[in-house]
Formats: structure tokens, C-alpha cells, sequence
């Protein structure tokens, strides 16, 4: 298996050029021995139809490769993620073909991952049948990134077997824009224990009035006294008490120790952090801020911004490694 | 690793691709059973299975046992074709039995792209199968049927087969997108056979044809159409006398006049018994190779018959003495039909024939001289081409009498043994109806006249003399004194031996059409004849037809509608002369024609240079070409529509200076060009916007595309004069 | 501080393209409120606003009385930003430009008191006339955006701009800035005479032009959000190679006796990106670049020449240069 892997890529290595790589199938070798054998009984036998059906199969292989050409050269992709990426888990990407002829149609292409390079992900491949001319479509298809950080999605090539399946055709893409990869969310430390964040953070403490004052209604048995707005009271002749936005209930800084990235150790302490910072903020009563080696690297805060935040602090903290 | 289970799925567009395959596979086997290389029962198995394997529904996946059970037989098949081969040299026939029944096989298991694709491999097989063996009109039509519905095919199993790859839900939308852009793909698959197509005809056309003939042909020699082997059974003829194909086509070669009908010689026999006719003497006569690569026939005194004009080199057969009109020759080219026998047709008395090889195959193609002056081949399959010339000229009433009753040499006794099985009856006839001649011509003239008192006709009852044991020609004498031309021919034949004359039956075809279109003579299957020659000493053998006139030509009817019959015969021959027959001197003469070649350059070398010079500029060029656009980068497409406008512009007299940025020379030029000035103005600012701009704004492009369209639709192509 | 620039950048990034618009209108609207008062001149003017979102300093280079001053003023006044004039002096002290601190009495503290420098728009008038000493602390304010005083530092107030006019002609008891000064600027620019026409419509009209006073059309807050935003413009791997190139071949050309700087590299971009985005472009083009090349790199060239007309033979050499290189097709 790994000779032939060898071998294979070392024909594909000699076929690639310009930014274009062409892999000869099963069939496609068997096409050729065909043809050279014909072309063979041809020569040595000197029957004309022999000849004529030998130019045709071999016309075949080059009106194969030129249709191929067509199709890899008149399509651009491009990858876009659709929503938030999260390490080791399939994420939606959408990728648009486009066929910049404005004529002629595209048949048969896909849109893989270059599997000469070792990068980082696997994006499933996406396949068409046939973009019109001029004509966008737009696919979805599903990507893991094994890491989090800021990561390029994995190289893709525009490929088709266009028209017989004998060669793959396939066409290197330019690098897309690095996309963030958040990290893995641990979703065990939730169920933990009724309070997963202690050991991860402060402990939350109460305040009595924090976030925006919001309205003054009338006091109900149970009220906090101190929350009693004193000049309304005494102005209307009944207790009426303050109310505020929710937001400010409790507060918690995660403290997330310092490490190198790429530590699995570290890694994990990232995703279980990140895990406790989604469920935190899901309860929504919740402010969530990070600390990270002793610095504050996302003051407190709420709502989807401030995930956003959150996972994008924690999709990069780390030092590189070298 | 295990291979992954067969999918399921099974869309509109796999049900279509299902039966292009069957359509692929039937024409490609079309190509060899119309050359008629497939035994019927063989084909008729076949066709059964496959109707068979197609109407069954296909199990989703082979059970093991039955895909044991498969292997088992094919190896067994193997085994047995080989066995065959080997034993019975039918390697040809061999060959295709097990490639139907590899087909078959593969009908019966069709569920995976796999097996669709080695279904397209047996169908090409089948065709290369043709190619060879096929010299038919027929295989060029099903060639181009068979590229089209391949490359559909292909096509078809090439979609199923990404749709397998990417998993069932893919596999479902292709299927049915698949069908949606049915159109398109027809349209692919059209273009692609367009393009094979051409490549086929330039190859074919341009393909330098040299060789060395490893592989012979595969003999596929059968007698089909009795009448020509070495035995020929007495009636056999009649059925043959209204069947119009061609078997020949004659082409004259230098002055011909006008000559309606010879007599067309091919086999000839000595020996008659039982209603048999057939060889008994051994003895070959001669034959010398020379003169211009014609085998020359020799005479009884091994003499040559042909001799070359010394200083014109015309030929020209050595004169007979007391014979005035023995040196008149006739000299024609003839394509044969391959009637799967060896013998050559030549008009009345052969002098000498020469085989035109077409390629080095058929070098090995060697004239021989067969019993009883018959000329035979040793041929691969297929058509021949051959030159003959032969005299024509029948001898003078008066200087066959001048023969008289010469003693019969002893060489030539065989021909007039009398036949054993006869009744006495039979010479007594004979005997009373030569009772008053005295030369050998008066003899046969005697004959001549009693038969010519008897009717022709094909439909013939046996008597019941025949039906009691008697020789049939016995009962054609006596009883229904109506027969056909082999009755004719084999009566005479008996009757002149038991008077003493030597004579022999001759099996060939008389008289032929001329073709005003493709110029020749067509000579069809119904035109087959049998006639009787009779040794004349020093004159040699001349022709006697005891048949009726009425009798001796099927007529011109024999069409259904002469006129198709004739542009389909012109066809033919064109596509065996120039297709089947092409070769070194004809592709010379086309390039000469084509002017591609000087005539005067005929060494080995010289001959190729200019191609080879040609061939050279070419991959220059194109190496050029390669390389300037990957200099200017036109990898890009948006720069390849910019140079295309540049170089528009160029024609008409505006290039930009080194540092002139795209859209400041359309600006400058929409000065010069007020016409197309809004549409140049904005082509170069969408260009730079393209080029210079962040990659992945990719809808611009088509609209620069557009743009650029637009443009060069209507800048001027050449400067206006002013 | 940390939290402001969290705050803000995300805000301005998101909002751009929405708010991008806006400025631009705003901006177009400086262009004709200043054109409106100098007339004639529309070149310099959108060349000066094209330093102003590139974050650059002009130096306008000419004769008295074509109107460096009022052009300064003008576009001060559209922007709505505060505006000083400072005449330079043989005299000027930098703590003239800077400001001091001062020891009040009965407080127990120094209080910085800051100089005309802290203003949106600074006009620096006659700048070669003051004492290198004087031109060096203008310049390092130029530079940094901040002012040090007694080791404490004082941020300079967003936007901010220096407008340096500069006398060529006179040459007596002035200090020309050295040329490696020169660089802090993003552009030279000479005014010129007004067209003939021009001039005689002025002559004939009745405001004086000194006086006139130029509405402001748009914020602080606008200019600094356009100076964010044209940092975004893309620039083609290719046209920074051919910039490249140009600058390479003003280091070798034989008529340069020192070339364009990586500073004056990067400045040229700049103004390119600033320029693309006030002409609603999303990326630099080639005529961005070739029209830029004279007002950006010819000051930071010195011409091997013996002529008196150096700044003059710096301006053919860039002009030369550009059209000898070849650009990315």
C-alpha cells in the first residue's frame, strides 16, 4: 500500500504543473494500455481501420484532457465559513463555484481538499454536476479543523473527472483567508457539579445594584429594603423599590493558568474553559470575563458579543511554540 | 481492505446509462457479427442471455455463490478457448465466443460503475475485433454510431460514478440533475465524438504507414457461397442466381472498348461422378513470377505466355500459331469480395495476374497455380485487389475446324476419361449425335445443337429416374431436358468425353455492369455461371457455352432499385479503395495532391523531410506560444481578456507604452476611438478594478468578460483607410 | 486605555462599511468648501485632503501670497478642527511651539501649559525660517503625536495635521530643512500662480479671500474614522512589487544622489490607499501610484545636480523614473 502511494504521488508529482496536477485512474491506465496496444496492432499490421481507431482513442485521451482543462479553468471557488468554527468539530462552509465563462457551461466538477499538502482540516468534498454559464452556485458542505487559533482552511483544488473518469484534472485554489477556529467546547464541566466554575474562578459574590437601572416599581413582600427608592416613597406615599438589568446578578472571571499551545494538557484546560464560559454565559444571568496568566484579557460581560469575545481570546491565548 | 458494498441506488440517470451500455455493447458486437466472425449460433446464445440479463431484475449485490459460480465458468470458458484455439487454429472465433460470453457475463452483473466500465472495454475490444475483420461499408456508419453512444456512455458512468463517490445523497442529486442537463451532456458527448471522429481521420489520413507484420490476420476462410471450393455438388448454383450483392468490381486498365460480357473463369474440373464435380488430376500448371510483379502463366511446353515490349514495356501475350486473334489481351484491375475461397476470376484464358498487396501485410499474399489452369491465392481475409491480363480472343470457326481430331496428349487424358456411373445410355447419345462429324469442332457443334433444344429454367423437380439412383444428369438428358447452366455445362461435358473430347467444366460468373459513376464493372453473386472448355491442340483451351443466352445473364433487375444499387456499389468501392486500400502510394498522392509534397523528392529520406520539417514547426511554435503566455502570465483570466483586447487594439495601430497603467492607454485610446469610447473607458477601469483589486471579488469577472465581448464585437478590425 | 481601544475598534471595523459612505460625502464636501474660497486649485486641494485621511503632514512649497496660508485655514475650518497659525521666526523657541510648565504659586505643583501646537490643524508658516533646534521639536511632534515636557508626555489632540509652508527663493538667514526631514512629510506640494482666469475673477470678486470663512461640513470623529478606513484599501502584491521597483530605481538612477527612503516607500503607499478610498475604490490602482509619485517622492530625492533649481530637476528625475519603469500589466 505505501509503495503504491508512492508511486502514485510520484506520478502525480510528474504530472504537475502550473498550478495543475493530473492523476491517471484505474481506467484511465487501462484506456492507455488500450490505446498503445492498438496502436501497436496498428503499426505492425498496417490495417487502416486499425489506424482510424487508434487516432480515435487517442484523440479521445486528448479531447479528455482539453475538455478537463476547460472545466478546471473555468471555475473559481471559494471556501466561507457559515457560522462559527469550534476545533474537532464539523463545521458548515459554504463554497461558491462560479463559472467565469459566460457562455460555455462547467460540467462535473468538485471542489476537494489538495491532498498533496498536509495541512491543517478536512473539508468534505463538494461536487456539481453542471454550472451554467456565467452562473454562481453555492454548496454547502461540512469542515473539522483539528486546532484551534487562526488557521487557513485546508487548500482546496477545483477537481473533475470530466468527461470519462479516465484522469483527474485538478486545479490548485489560491489560499483563502485565514479563518479562527475557536476552541473545542467540553461540555462535561457542566454536569460536574451545581458549581462548575468554582474551581475555575472566583467565587461569585453578590451586588446588590449592578447593571442599569431600569424602573422603579412598587415594594413586594420580600424586596431587598436597600433597593427602597426613598424619594419616590416619600413622594407618592408608597415604598417603591428600583429595578435593574438583570445583567449584573453575578459575575464570574474564569482564570485560565498560562501554557504553551499545542500542550494537550493546556489544550484541555482551553476547552474546559471554554466550555464553562458558553454554559455560564447560557444561563444568561451571568457576567463572564477571563483572566489569563494574571491579566484580565476580557473584562466581564454578557451577552453574544461577549461570547464572541470570549471565544476568540481563548482561540488564540498561548504562547506559539517555536 | 474490502471492497465497500455495492450501492443501492438506482437513479433515472443509472436505468439511462443501463441501456446506453447495452446499446454500446450491441453495436460494438454488430461491428464484428456484420463481418460475419460470430457463429449464428453463438450470436444467437448470446443475444438471448443478453435479453435475458437485461428484462431479469438486477440483484442489488452478487451472492457469493453465484459470483463463485461465474468465476468457475469463465476460467472453464478460458480453458476452453484456448483448447479450441490451439486445436482447431479458429483463434479468431475463439477469440469473439469468449469476449460475448465476457459480455454476457458482465450483463448479468452490471450493478457497479466497475462493471459498466469493463462493459465499455469489451465493446472496444469488440470494435478494435472489427476493425480488422471488418472490411464491410457497414463498419465506418457503426464506428461513428459507436463513438457517440460510448462517449454518452462513458459520460453517464463517469457522473454515477462521482455521485458513488461522494456517498448516496450526492449520488441522488446527480441522478437526477443528471437527467435534468440530459441535453448538455448529449452535446458533450457529440463534441467529444466530433473531436475522436477527426482525430481518427487525421491519423488515419496522416499516420505514416510502415510495418513489419508481426500480426497476420486470422483466417476466417468459409465457404460461404458454394460453388468455387474444390468440390462442387451439381445444383448447388441455383440458389445463388438471384442474389444481386457484388462480388467484384472491374476496373479497366489502358483501351477496352466496349465488351458487354466475358466469361469469368474461377474454378475448373475434370472429374465428374455422381453429380460431383471435382479434381482428380494433381498436376498444377506453371506459373513464372516477372514481368512487372505479374505471375506469368506458362504454357504446356513451359513456356511463358507473357512477354514485355522491349522498348515500350507494354505486355503483350506471346501469338499463337494458326490463332490470328490469340495476342488480343485484356488488362483490368479487380477488386474481389472476399468470397471465402481462394481462387482469382480472370477473363476467359489467364495469361497473367499480379496481387496489389495493400500494406506489408498482405506482401505475404502469394498467387498460385491451381488444378486445371485455376489461379489461387493464399490470402488473409478480406478483399483483393488484383491485376490480370488475359487473352480474350476467341478463335475463328475456321481455324478450330483447321484442328481437325487431333490424338489427345497424354498429359491431358484425364479430361477425357469417361465417367463411371453413367448409364450406357448416355454414350450411346453422344455417340449418335457426333455420328457424322469428323473435326472435333464439328464434335462440339453437334452437341451445341441438341442441347440447345432444351429450355432453361432454376426450377427444378427431380425425375424419377433421378430419384431412383441415377446420375441427375442423366435425368436432365432424358427426362425434363430443362435445367440450369450447370446442367448445360455438365452435359456437354459428359456427352463431348464419351464422343472423345477433351473437355472440362468451368465454375466463374458471366458477363458484369457497368458503374458510370464509380467507372467500373460491378459483377454481382447472381451473375455466377458454369460453362465447359474444350482442348483445341495447338489453339489451347477455348470456352463453349451450351447454355441458352436467356439463361447466361440475371439481368440488371436484379436490384430492387438499380439506381441506389448503383451509387451504393460506387461507395463501396470508393471505401475499399480508398479506405480499406489506403496505403504509402496513396497517402503520397493525397499529400501530393494536397499539395503537402514535391513530387520529384522520392528518396526514403526526402520523402519524410518536408513532414518531418513540418512536424518540427509545429512543436516549435506551439513550444513558442507555450511560452510567451506564460511570460505575459495570462494563468489569469482576466489578463488573458485584456490581451485579447490589446492585441485588437494593436491591429489597429494603439499599444501602451512600458508604463502605461490599463486604464490610462484606454483612456488615451478612447480619444482616438470615439466610437467604442465609453465601453474601452469602462473596460479598462473594470480591468484594473479586477486585476489590482482583492482576490475573490469574482463576479466582476463574467461582467469583464461581457464587457470585453462587447467591445471587440465593435471596435473596427483593421485600420480604415483614411 | 486597553479597554477604549477594545471598545472602539471593533466598533469602527463593524460599522465601516455602513458609516463609509458618510464619510465620504463628508469629505467630498471639505473638497468643495475649500475650493470654494481657492479657487483654481482643485488639484492641491485633493491632494491635501489625500495626505489629511493618509494621516501625513504637507509641506507646501512656493512664494508668498498664492494662497498656502488660506488653503491651510480653509481646511481646517471645513473639518471643523481647531486651527493655529504659527509664524515661524529666527526667534522661535520650541518651547514656543510646545508650551511650558509653570509653577503656580500656592499650588504645590508645576501645570503644563500647552503651546499652539495643540490644535487639530497647525499651520506652519515660513517653517525655514526658525532654527533647526525649533524645526527638529516641530518635526518629532509631527513624528510621535505626542509632546514630551519635563518627562511627562502630553498626547497631541486626533486629528492631527502640520501644514509647513516654506519659502524657496529666499535664501538669506533661513535654515532650509535637511532633506532627511523633509521625509516626515507625506508631500511637497507647490501652489502655483492661479490661472489667469482665475486671478482676474478674483481681483474682480468682492470677498476677501483673507477674511472669508469656511463652514465646517464635517467632524473630527469623520476624518479619524476615513483615516481607519483607507488603512483598509487593498493593495495588490503586484503594485507593491512595482512600487518597489520605482523606489529601487530612484536609488540607482545615476541623476539621484540619495533615493526614496522605505519611510518614503510606505508613504507613497499611503497616500495611494487614502487616495483609492476618496475616489471609491476598494483597491489601489496604478494611477494612484503614478500620479502620487511626484507630490510623495520628490522632496525625498536629491537630484546630482549643480542647478539652483534642485527642487525643480528631484520633480523630472520621479517623472523620469515613473516612466521608464514598467508596470504589472
Amino acid at each position: 500500500m505505501a509503495g503504491q502511494r508512492r508511486k502514485r504521488t510520484f506520478i502525480r508529482r510528474a504530472l504537475t504543473a502550473r498550478g495543475r496536477s493530473l492523476e491517471i485512474t484505474r481506467a484511465g491506465w487501462l484506456f492507455i494500455l488500450l490505446t498503445l496496444a492498438v496502436g501497436f496492432a496498428a503499426i505492425n499490421s498496417g490495417s487502416n481501420l486499425l489506424h482510424a481507431v487508434f487516432g480515435a482513442q487517442m484523440a479521445l485521451i486528448i479531447g479528455s484532457g482539453i475538455l478537463s482543462e476547460a472545466m478546471v479553468r473555468r471555475t473559481v471557488a471559494h471556501r466561507r465559513p457559515a457560522g462559527d468554527i469550534y476545533a474537532g468539530e464539523a463545521a458548515v462552509v459554504r463554497v461558491e463555484l462560479q463559472n467565469l465563462d459566460p457562455r460555455a457551461d462547467v460540467l462535473s466538477v468538485s471542489v476537494e481538499d489538495d491532498d498533496r499538502i498536509d495541512g491543517a482540516g478536512a473539508c468534505a468534498p463538494v461536487f456539481t454536476v453542471r454550472i451554467p454559464g456565467g452562473a454562481q452556485v453555492e454548496l454547502p458542505t461540512t469542515v473539522i479543523m483539528p486546532a484551534r487559533g487562526r488557521h487557513a482552511l485546508p487548500r482546496a483544488v477545483v477537481a473533475t473527472r470530466f468527461p470519462f473518469g479516465l484522469f483527474v484534472k485538478r486545479r490548485e485554489l489560491p489560499v483563502e483567508a485565514p479563518v479562527l477556529v475557536y476552541p473545542a467546547i467540553a461540555t462535561s464541566a457542566a454536569a460536574e457539579g451545581d458549581d462548575p466554575h468554582a474551581e475555575l474562578g472566583e467565587a461569585p459574590r453578590r451586588r446588590a445594584r449592578v447593571g442599569e437601572f431600569f424602573a422603579l416599581r412598587e415594594y413586594r413582600e420580600g424586596d431587598d429594603l436597600r433597593r427602597i427608592h426613598w424619594p419616590a416613597a416619600a413622594r407618592l406615599g408608597r415604598p417603591f423599590v428600583r429595578e435593574h438589568v438583570a445583567e449584573g446578578d453575578r459575575e464570574v472571571i474564569l482564570d485560565l493558568a498560562p501554557g504553551r499551545s499545542g500542550d494537550p494538557q493546556f489544550e484541555e484546560a482551553v476547552s474546559r474553559c471554554a466550555g464553562a464560559a458558553i454554559a455560564t454565559l447560557g444561563g444568561g444571568s451571568t457576567a463572564v470575563g477571563l483572566r489569563y496568566g494574571g491579566v484580565l484579557r476580557v473584562p466581564p460581560g454578557s451577552g453574544t458579543e461577549q461570547r464572541r469575545r470570549l471565544l476568540e481570546a481563548l482561540a488564540t491565548v498561548g504562547e506559539v511554540p517555536r | 481492505m474490502s471492497t465497500p458494498p455495492s450501492l443501492g441506488f438506482s437513479g433515472p440517470l443509472q436505468r439511462m446509462r443501463d441501456r446506453l451500455s447495452l446499446l454500446q455493447i450491441g453495436i460494438a458486437t454488430a461491428t464484428v457479427a456484420l463481418a460475419d466472425a460470430v457463429r449464428p449460433w453463438s450470436l444467437a446464445t448470446a443475444l438471448l442471455l443478453a435479453i435475458w440479463a437485461f428484462v431479469r431484475p438486477l440483484p442489488t449485490v452478487l451472492s457469493p455463490a453465484a459470483e463463485r459460480a461465474w468465476t468457475w465458468g469463465i476460467a472453464a470458458a478460458l480453458l476452453a478457448t484456448i483448447a479450441r484455439a490451439v486445436t482447431t487454429a479458429e483463434l479468431l472465433d475463439a477469440g469473439i465466443d469468449f469476449l460475448l460470453l465476457l459480455v454476457v457475463q458482465r450483463l448479468f452483473n452490471r450493478q457497479r460503475t466497475r462493471e459498466h466500465m469493463q462493459l465499455l472495454l469489451l465493446g472496444s475490444l469488440l470494435v478494435v475485433a472489427g476493425a480488422v475483420i471488418n472490411a464491410g461499408l457497414n463498419y465506418p456508419l457503426l464506428f461513428a454510431a459507436y463513438l457517440v453512444v460510448a462517449t454518452m456512455t462513458l459520460l453517464l458512468n463517469h457522473l454515477v460514478a462521482e455521485g458513488e463517490r461522494l456517498g448516496i445523497r450526492t449520488a441522488a442529486t446527480v441522478s437526477r440533475e443528471g437527467m435534468r442537463v440530459r441535453p448538455v451532456l448529449w452535446r458533450a458527448a457529440f463534441t467529444v465524438a466530433g473531436i475522436a471522429g477527426i482525430g481518427a481521420i487525421v491519423t488515419f489520413v496522416a499516420f505514416p504507414r510502415w510495418g513489419v507484420g508481426f500480426f497476420l490476420r486470422g483466417g476466417i476462410a468459409r465457404d460461404q457461397q458454394s460453388g468455387f471450393s474444390s468440390q462442387v455438388e451439381l445444383g448447388s448454383f441455383g440458389r445463388i442466381k438471384t442474389d444481386a450483392t457484388v462480388v467484384m468490381r472491374i476496373e479497366p486498365v489502358g483501351e477496352w472498348g466496349t465488351r458487354p460480357a466475358w466469361h469469368l473463369r474461377g474454378s475448373s474440373f475434370d472429374h465428374y461422378s455422381r453429380g460431383r464435380w471435382s479434381h482428380a488430376e494433381d498436376r498444377a500448371s506453371q506459373l513464372a513470377l516477372g514481368l512487372g510483379g505479374f505471375t506469368v502463366r506458362r504454357d504446356r511446353h513451359n513456356r511463358p505466355e507473357l512477354a514485355a515490349t522491349p522498348r515500350s514495356g507494354e505486355l503483350r501475350a506471346i501469338p499463337r500459331p494458326g490463332f490470328a486473334d490469340s495476342s488480343d489481351t485484356l488488362r483490368a484491375t479487380v477488386i474481389l469480395e472476399d468470397l471465402g475461397v481462394d481462387v482469382l476470376f480472370v477473363a476467359s484464358e489467364p495469361v497473367a495476374v499480379r496481387v496489389t498487396p495493400r500494406g506489408p501485410i498482405e506482401r505475404f499474399t502469394q498467387v498460385q497455380a491451381g488444378k486445371s489452369d485455376e489461379i489461387r491465392v493464399v490470402k488473409p481475409p478480406g478483399p483483393i485487389r488484383y491485376d490480370f491480363v488475359s487473352r480474350v480472343g476467341m478463335p475463328s470457326q475456321e481455324e478450330l475446324r483447321a484442328v481437325g481430331d487431333p490424338e489427345v496428349p497424354a498429359d491431358l487424358v484425364a479430361y477425357t476419361r469417361r465417367l463411371e456411373g453413367l448409364s450406357p445410355e448416355v454414350g450411346a447419345l453422344a455417340l449418335e449425335l457426333t455420328a457424322g462429324a469428323t473435326t472435333r469442332y464439328d464434335k462440339v457443334a453437334a452437341l451445341l445443337a441438341h442441347l440447345s433444344t432444351f429450355s432453361y429454367t432454376l426450377d427444378l423437380q427431380p425425375t424419377q429416374r433421378v430419384l431412383d439412383g441415377a446420375d441427375p444428369v442423366e435425368g436432365f438428358l432424358f427426362d425434363s431436358k430443362a435445367g440450369h447452366c450447370e446442367y448445360f455445362a455438365t452435359a456437354l461435358a459428359v456427352l463431348g468425353r464419351q464422343a472423345g473430347v477433351p473437355t472440362r467444366l468451368v465454375n466463374g460468373y458471366y458477363g458484369a455492369h457497368w458503374n458510370p459513376l464509380g467507372e467500373f464493372y460491378a459483377v454481382r453473386q447472381a451473375d455466377a455461371h458454369s460453362w465447359v472448355e474444350v482442348y483445341f491442340d495447338r489453339l489451347g483451351w477455348v470456352t463453349v457455352d451450351p447454355t441458352p443466352p436467356a439463361g447466361r445473364v440475371a439481368g440488371d433487375d436484379a436490384g430492387i432499385w438499380p439506381a441506389a444499387g448503383q451509387v451504393i456499389d460506387a461507395i463501396r468501392n470508393a471505401y475499399l479503395a480508398w479506405i480499406i486500400d489506403y496505403d504509402l502510394g496513396k497517402q503520397l498522392t493525397l499529400f501530393e495532391n494536397l499539395g503537402l509534397r514535391d513530387r520529384t523528392s522520392t528518396s526514403g529520406l526526402g520523402r519524410w523531410r518536408r513532414v518531418l520539417i513540418g512536424i518540427a514547426i509545429v512543436i516549435a511554435v506551439g513550444f513558442a506560444a507555450t511560452r510567451i503566455r506564460r511570460r505575459r502570465g495570462a494563468a489569469r483570466p482576466e489578463v488573458a481578456i485584456y490581451q485579447r483586447v490589446l492585441a485588437r487594439l494593436a491591429r489597429l495601430g494603439h499599444t501602451p507604452t512600458a508604463s502605461e497603467s490599463p486604464r490610462r492607454f484606454c483612456a488615451r485610446v478612447c480619444a482616438a476611438e470615439p466610437s467604442v469610447a465609453d465601453a474601452l473607458a469602462d473596460f479598462g477601469a473594470r480591468y484594473e478594478e479586477i486585476r489590482f483589486g482583492r482576490p475573490g471579488s469574482i463576479t466582476s469577472l463574467v461582467a469583464l468578460r461581457g464587457c470585453a465581448a462587447a467591445l471587440l464585437a465593435t471596435l473596427p478590425r483593421r485600420r480604415r483607410r483614411p | 486605555m486597553n479597554s477604549i481601544v477594545s471598545a472602539v475598534r471593533p466598533g469602527l471595523r463593524t460599522t465601516g462599511q455602513a458609516a463609509t459612505s458618510d464619510e465620504r460625502a463628508g469629505l467630498a464636501d471639505v473638497a468643495a468648501a475649500i475650493a470654494h474660497v481657492v479657487r483654481g486649485k482643485n488639484e492641491i486641494i485633493s491632494l491635501s485632503l489625500v495626505a489629511l485621511v493618509a494621516r501625513g503632514h504637507l509641506l507646501i512649497e512656493d512664494i508668498p501670497g498664492v494662497g498656502k496660508s488660506t488653503l491651510a485655514r480653509c481646511l481646517a475650518q471645513a473639518v471643523g478642527g481647531e486651527f493655529r497659525r504659527i509664524q515661524f521666526t529666527s526667534d522661535l523657541l520650541p518651547a514656543d511651539l510646545v508650551g511650558v510648565s509653570v509653577l503656580r504659586p500656592g499650588f504645590e505643583r508645576s501645570e503644563f501649559r500647552p503651546g499652539p501646537l495643540f490644535a487639530n490643524f497647525v499651520l506652519a508658516d515660513e517653517i525655514n525660517r526658525a532654527p533647526p533646534r525649533t524645526q527638529s521639536a516641530l518635526l518629532e511632534a509631527m513624528g510621535e503625536q505626542t509632546i514630551s515636557v519635563d518627562g511627562i508626555s502630553h498626547a497631541l489632540p486626533s486629528p492631527f495635521m502640520v501644514i509647513a509652508t516654506q519659502n524657496p527663493t529666499e535664501h538669506h538667514g533661513t535654515y532650509p530643512l535637511p532633506e532627511s526631514q523633509r521625509d516626515r512629510f507625506i508631500m511637497r506640494l507647490s501652489m502655483g500662480y492661479a490661472a489667469a482666469d482665475v486671478e482676474a475673477a478674483l481681483l474682480a470678486g468682492d470677498g476677501d479671500r483673507e477674511t472669508s470663512v469656511v463652514q465646517a461640513v464635517t467632524t473630527a470623529e469623520i476624518v479619524l474614522a476615513a483615516q481607519t478606513l483607507a488603512e483598509g484599501v487593498f493593495v495588490h502584491p503586484d503594485l507593491a512589487s512595482y512600487a518597489q521597483r520605482v523606489v529601487q530605481e530612484t536609488r540607482q538612477h545615476p541623476g539621484v544622489r540619495l533615493g526614496v527612503s522605505t519611510r518614503g516607500a510606505l508613504a507613497w503607499i499611503r497616500a495611494a490607499r487614502a487616495r483609492a478610498w476618496l475616489e471609491r475604490r476598494p483597491s489601489i490602482s496604478i494611477d494612484d501610484l503614478q500620479d502620487l509619485a511626484v507630490p510623495v517622492l520628490a522632496h525625498r530625492v536629491i537630484a546630482a545636480t549643480n542647478l539652483d533649481d534642485a527642487v525643480a530637476v528631484a520633480a523630472d528625475r520621479v517623472r523620469e523614473i515613473v516612466a521608464l519603469t514598467a508596470v504589472p500589466r
